[in-house]
């Protein structure tokens, strides 16, 4: 019994002891540190493991809900996390830490959110996913032409400081077109770390062309049309500035001119919207194109990818 | 020996006990019938220091002050604890007083015997009869050897055999070992058996309505017609008591 | 009896199975298939050490919610004035243990201690009030049994009370760990380091789009709970051999 009790004690001790100390400085402080991630087979998750490898550095990841990331960081539970903009430059602006490596430093113009549909939708709604397309194509260009404009959407979108969001959207690339070399590039990375098998991709491109659809955004290009007069039900990310594009169509009312009302679905990670697409609580959505990928891949959610939403714009923050 | 000079208790507004004065000898068996919730176990309570009350109760004349080592109470309930073997039970005082073990040994063995409970020592109560049960719990309250021993209907909820047979064990035991006995019973049968002296309690609030010497041979005859007539006499007295509550009943209707 | 019972398991797993190829989907997999990543898990020894972690946090959180509670339960049993603390007890115990997440997140961060209060605040309820139950529920002809033998305030508190109350006591425990176990798993399924535990392995097949992973994470936490449950029964019937 007394020996128990010690065992019990001595498991206690070691538990609370057991979370680490000391600052980060370079990339090689690394090692052996807690990093936190939104979540498996995000794109974040892809990108750190990248990052690990061809750093040779080897750390411990665990998932952290972005909204969760900087109080955890600041009460010494993590090193550091990577997440997508705007967190990274809010951690920087606010809580002073350190912006250790931008994903476009990792991988240069990495594909990152997409926008996708459900398989089946698109087949029976075509008119509603086209006038989609069409309102965040007009979207990604009005980013690009009135980005302080783009800023204000953004502050209301996150609630964070003008200052953050100005900051983080220099981080961002968006467009449109979807990054079908960069999506291949992931769907290797993905098979080389077993989260998907090949067993279920079968021959690269074969797949590839039925997930990828890249004609829709031409054909959207060209799309015109006033009174859909129907609800399409859409997955977001909480927060996340890649998906900007979508707030801005709401805010400059791009839907409402094809008579479309859109209800929004918000996720806290790409896993979980992928999720909805499952159970089919959501139509289209944008989300990551890691949890999107995985889990076409592993669980079969029918889903299509049609247009891109952003390269890069995640960083890795250390305290 | 046991004095009660005007023993009173009130329980809130309710007076339970009223003007108690009752005196037991050294070595006497003595009855209490009264009608059932009359205020016989709080009187019995009163003596063993288990409740405060008005008035004063002597111990071998010394005014009683709490719990005396004097005593032995039986519970009117199956009050043995459920947790301890039946040993373990009737070691219960003795640990208290942090006897030797093998003091404690003897004296378990011995009541073992006196009780006719020899095997089942390590039994617990829930193992046991009804009747063996209130056995053990008369063990309980002699172990300690003290000099009164207080019943509180101990033999109630027993059929008619096991009640008649504990009832000659118990006297075969008092006559071993010379206990003053204050004996609660609402069942005249038994006080006239048992009993050197009967008093009949009044109904709520108690006091002492009536006093009989019961001056018959021991190893009494309960058919024989000094027996009866006893009992018809105690019967008399206590049914006036039910009448009356009863009469008072449907008046307070 | 036992024969029964497996046949019920063998007739579920069957139903499964038949379920599972009719409904030909990869949210619904096979009982050979979650069998398979079992039983890989449990040869790779992943299985182990995610269980074995997730035990130690249950246990630091129970034995927490034992020292503090069952203490407490009797106190507040046995003194009348220390029975106006239930005013807040009553209040606490509505809430369920996993709102106190957020807060756990933020007094504790994601390590060991914030799971472990998470698992307190679940186990901590039930010990306390079958304690209390336990010692308020003992019949008062036991306590005043004790008395006219002799026994003084504290040796009817040990001696009496206490053994008396074991078998509620331990139904507390049982029905504690019960609950620590459950908000355990729940606990792990929001940040956490080290990122290990059953719940935690759920999460991350979650993820992944891994379902098979997902329900072997779920036999194994429920073979555990189901195995404690049975463990914690055999030690209340070798110790209250007493009961009827
Ligand atoms: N703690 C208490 N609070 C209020 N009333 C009580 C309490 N204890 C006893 N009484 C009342 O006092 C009266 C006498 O109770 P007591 O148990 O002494 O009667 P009794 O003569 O032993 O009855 P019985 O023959 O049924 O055993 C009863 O009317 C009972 O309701
Ligand atoms: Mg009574």
């Amino acid at each position: 019994m007394k020996k128990i009790c010690s065992l019990l004690l001595v498991i206690l001790v070691v538990g609370c002891l057991s979370q680490q100390e000391g600052g980060i400085q370079s990339i090689d402080d690394l090692n052996g540190k807690t990093i936190a991630i939104p979540g498996k087979a995000t794109v974040q998750d892809f990108l750190l493991q990248r990052f690990l490898r061809d750093n040779n550095i080897t750390a411990t990841t665990i998932i952290v809900g972005p909204p969760e990331m900087i109080q955890t960081l600041e009460s010494g539970g993590i090193d550091g996390f990577i997440a997508w903009e705007p967190y990274p430059a809010r951690a920087v602006v606010e809580g002073e830490h350190m912006l250790l490596v931008t994903s476009r430093e990792i991988w240069p113009h990495h594909p990152c959110c997409v926008l996708a549909v459900q398989k089946e939708y698109l087949a029976e709604n075509k008119d509603v996913v086209l006038a989609v397309l069409a309102s965040h194509m007009r979207a990604t260009a009005f980013i690009l032409e009135n980005p302080q404009e783009a800023i204000r959407i953004g502050v209301d979108f996150t609630g964070m400081s003008e200052e953050v969001v100005s900051q983080a959207v220099q981080t961002i690339e968006y467009v449109y077109e979807p990054n079908y070399a960069g999506i291949k590039d992931y769907l290797e990375q993905l098979l080389e770390m077993e989260y998907v098998s090949s067993d279920d991709v079968g021959d690269m491109d074969t797949f590839l062309g039925e997930f990828v659809n890249s004609q829709l955004i031409e054909e959207a290009a060209a799309y015109s049309c006033s009174n859909l007069d129907r609800i399409v039900r859409m997955g977001y990310l909480r927060a996340d500035l890649h998906q900007l594009a979508l707030f801005v169509a709401l805010d400059q009312g791009y839907f409402e001119e094809f008579g479309l009302t859109v209800e929004l679905y918000v996720f806290s990670a790409g896993p979980q919207e992928m999720d909805a697409f499952g159970s089919q609580d959501i139509d289209m959505g944008y989300l990551g194109i890691a949890p999107a990928t995985t889990k076409r891949l592993n669980l079969g959610i029918p889903i299509v990818i049609l247009a891109g939403a952003n390269n890069e714009g995640s960083a890795l923050v250390v305290s | 020996m046991i004095t009660l000079e005007q023993v009173a208790k009130t329980i809130g507004e309710l007076p339970i006990l009223e003007a108690v004065s009752l005196s037991v000898k050294k070595g006497q068996f003595m009855c209490l019938v009264g009608p059932s919730g009359c205020g016989k176990t709080t009187l019995l309570k009163c003596i063993a220091g288990l409740r405060t009350y008005e008035g004063k109760i002597r111990i071998d004349g010394r005014l009683s002050q709490g719990i005396n080592p004097k005593i032995g109470y039986v519970f009117q309930e199956f009050s043995l604890f459920p947790f301890l073997t039946v040993k373990g039970n009737m070691e219960f005082g003795l640990r208290i007083q942090k006897k030797p073990r093998k003091e404690m040994d003897d004296i378990v063995a011995s009541l073992l015997d006196l009780f006719l409970l020899q095997g089942f020592e390590h039994a617990y109560p829930h193992e046991l009869s009804g009747g063996m049960q209130k056995k053990v719990a008369i063990a309980r309250a002699l172990a300690t050897d003290p000099e009164i021993l207080l019943m509180d209907e101990p033999f109630v909820s027993l059929d008619a055999q096991t009640r008649n047979m504990l009832q000659k064990e118990l006297l075969r035991i008092w006559n071993k070992t010379h206990k003053t006995i204050l004996f609660i019973t609402h069942n005249v049968d038994e006080a006239v058996f048992l009993a050197d002296r009967v008093m009949v309690l009044t109904r709520r609030p108690a006091t002492v309505k009536e006093e009989f010497l019961i001056d018959l041979e021991r190893e009494r005859d309960r058919t024989s017609p000094e027996f009866v007539s006893v009992r018809k006499e105690i019967l008399k007295e206590l049914e006036e008591e039910y009448v009356e509550q009863v009469d008072r009943g449907y008046k307070g209707l | 009896m036992r024969t029964h019972k497996v046949f019920i398991v063998f007739v579920f797993v069957v139903v499964w199975e038949v379920v599972a190829v009719l409904a030909n989907s990869r949210f619904l997999p096979s009982p050979l298939h979650v069998g398979t990543t079992f039983w890989n898990l449990l040869s790779s020894g992943a299985l182990f050490r995610h269980a074995a972690v997730s035990l130690a946090r249950v246990l630091a959180g129970f034995l927490l919610a034992l020292a503090v509670g069952l203490p407490l339960g009797v106190l507040m049993g046995w003194f009348p004035k220390m029975e106006n603390l239930s005013v807040i007890i009553e209040m606490l115990r509505p809430i369920p243990p996993l709102a106190w997440i957020p807060l756990a997140m933020l007094w504790f961060g994601i390590g060991f201690q914030s799971k472990a209060f998470i698992i307190f605040i679940g186990a901590f309820f039930p010990i306390l009030s079958n304690a209390l139950l336990g010692v308020r529920e003992t019949e008062p002809y036991l306590v005043e049994a004790g008395r006219v033998l002799g026994a003084s305030d504290s040796q009817i508190l040990r001696n009496i009370i206490l053994p008396n109350s074991f078998p509620s006591i331990l139904e507390g425990l049982r029905i504690g760990l019960g609950i620590a176990w459950m908000c355990l798993v729940a606990a792990e399924l929001t940040g956490l380091n080290p990122p290990l535990g059953l719940g935690y392995l759920i999460m991350e097949a979650r993820d992944l789009g891994r379902a098979d992973t997902v329900m072997a994470g779920m036999i194994a936490i429920g073979v555990i709970g189901y195995a404690m449950n049975i463990a914690l029964r055999q030690l209340e019937k070798r110790l209250v051999r007493w009961r009827p």
